[in-house]
């Protein structure tokens, strides 16, 4: 019981923690949502139902990795024991984070989507020289969402990962990951047989499909994200 | 019961002892001071200890349990170091952090001790100078009331009169609460008023640990003719020894017995104690001579 509540303490100041860091993140994040669409609305004379939705995803997609590899810094990993925490919590916290940010960036950008149809719908109630396409179902906005997710998800997880490895293990890290470039780039068969493998994984005759494996590759990199935090000391 | 229980603790750095086959035992509800110079490996200890760092060989019982990834042990450790923080936190979030981390922590006494030190908890840790850094975190460490408090040489950067009211909130603070609390400084004299015990450590050794009224007596200064001096040398062991021409200073470990003590005076031989810092300094004295020596070279 006593173990209990010291760990849900633990996990609670830690969550407020991250919560006070990603407070300007997220300033950030509207920053370039709130940017991006003033610019194509002042620039442009025409506009698409979709275009908050792009950015949103496309800003995501540099962002949360962005996110990962300063979090997984031996600097920001040190901050985080100056209270009581445990390294179990420490990796649960963060694959939070990089569930729980894009479903809050996703989400804001759909806020973006309403805003952007709304000053749509009033300019063309105003200006006759304006375009403005609605390409988007009810449908196609679901699967969109989900597959838009995932590849967040994706991509924040093993950027979580190889950080994970990197800043603990650098030499190590940065051999690996510097032969398999040059291997990537002076292999043609290597290079050949890697696109293959990338075709077969995703290759998908649907979105279900290839969400379920983008997510056994973001778990995947959990638990391999998991094993040099574990075992890190705090120097 | 011990609060701390240290057995053939080893930590190395590569091919570094930090640490080297250190057994030792603190009892709880103890102030005690960790001395040693710098580098002998007082940091790396209070880091075993809060389960920073992971032990290379031997065994560390903190509270009862080992701490390392431990958060049942790890919940009742605070270890004050202000470098930790982020530097763009406001104080205000990290008193509330604190709350949230520690039952113990008296959040309304803490605002108080800010309000009274001018350290303004809007303000982020950046824009703090060394000295209220160092306050703001000694005020967390403290009022977090931990059964085990660990504060690294918790009075860099603080004046004199901030030094004084430390060591008074200290020790009052301790007196409501009792709990183990070690303290890191190399301001030995100002420890002394405050410590209970005294764990020695040098080049990563356990040089003694013992209560502080043993240390004030461990050992003498006497100073007299080289002479008569001289032949104590073989009988007791000698940690200090300075010659100005035929007079001699010998810091002797107090092994005298009363009959010597008054023969030495009886031959015009000058005894007094020797001070806490001068033990201290002595025992973890280097074979290389003094810095004099080195420019006089």
């Amino acid at each position: 019981m006593l173990s209990q509540n010291s760990r849900l303490r633990a996990m609670k100041s830690l969550l407020y923690s991250y919560y006070v860091d990603f407070k300007s993140f997220y300033g950030i994040y509207i920053g370039i949502m709130t940017g991006l669409l003033l610019s194509k609305f002042a620039l442009s004379s025409s506009a698409s139902g979709s275009s908050s939705l792009s950015a949103g995803l496309v800003s995501g997609v540099f962002m949360l990795p962005i996110a990962m590899i300063i979090i997984t810094s031996n600097s920001e990993l040190l901050k985080k024991f100056s209270f009581p925490v445990d390294r179990n919590m420490l990796v649960l916290s963060h694959i939070i984070l990089i569930l729980v940010l894009p479903v809050i960036m996703l989400l804001t950008s759909c806020g973006f989507h309403l805003l952007e149809t709304l000053a749509a719908e009033l300019t063309l109630s105003v200006a006759e020289n304006f375009f403005y396409t609605w390409v988007i179902t009810k449908d196609s906005f679901l699967v969109g969402f989900a597959m838009s997710y995932i590849i967040m998800v994706c991509i924040g997880g093993i950027t979580w990962m190889v950080f994970s490895w990197f800043y603990r293990h650098k030499i190590a890290t940065s051999v690996v990951c510097g032969t398999f470039l040059l291997a990537l780039v002076y292999l043609r068969d290597f290079r050949d047989a890697f696109l293959k493998l990338i075709n077969f994984i995703f290759y998908s005759p649907t979105p279900g499909i290839l969400f379920l494996k983008l997510s056994a590759i973001t778990l995947i990199s959990f638990a391999a994200g998991y094993i040099p935090i574990k075992r890190m000391e705090v120097k | 019961m011990n609060a701390v229980i240290l057995q053939n603790l080893v930590k190395r750095f590569g091919k570094k002892n930090a640490l080297d086959n250190i057994s030792l035992e603190l009892p709880e509800n103890c102030i005690v001071g960790l001395i040693g110079r710098n580098g002998a490996g007082k940091t790396t200890l209070l880091k075993t200890l809060a389960g920073y760092l992971r032990p290379t060989e031997g065994r560390v019982t903190v509270l009862g349990q080992q701490p390392f990834d431990n958060i049942r042990v790890l919940s009742d450790i605070v270890f004050m170091d202000d470098e930790r923080y982020n530097d763009s936190a406001v104080l205000w979030d990290l008193v509330d952090q604190a709350a949230l981390s520690y039952s113990r922590f008296d959040k309304v006494t803490a605002l108080k001790l800010l309000d009274y030190f001018n350290i303004p908890v809007k303000s982020k840790i950046k824009k703090l100078s060394k000295g209220m850094k160092t306050l703001f975190s000694l005020v967390i460490a403290l009022l977090s009331r931990s059964p085990l408090t660990m504060l690294d040489e918790p009075t860099i950067g603080l004046d004199a009169a901030h030094r004084k009211e430390f060591s008074s909130l200290l020790l009052k603070d301790y007196t409501n609460h009792p709990r183990t609390i070690i303290v890191s400084s190399h301001l030995i004299s100002e420890l002394e008023g405050l410590m209970e015990q005294a764990v020695l450590i040098d080049q990563g050794k356990l040089i003694f640990n013992k209560a502080i009224e043993d240390v004030q007596n461990y050992a003498l200064y006497l100073s007299g003719h080289r002479r008569v001096l001289e032949e104590l040398e073989g009988r007791h062991s000698i940690i200090y020894k300075e010659s100005m021409g035929e007079m001699l200073v010998l810091g002797v470990v107090n092994s005298l017995s009363e009959e010597e003590l008054r023969e030495l005076e009886s031959s015009g031989v000058e005894i007094s104690a020797m001070s806490v810092q001068d033990v201290c300094v002595n025992l973890t004295a280097t074979n290389k001579g003094g810095v004099l020596d080195v420019i006089a070279k």
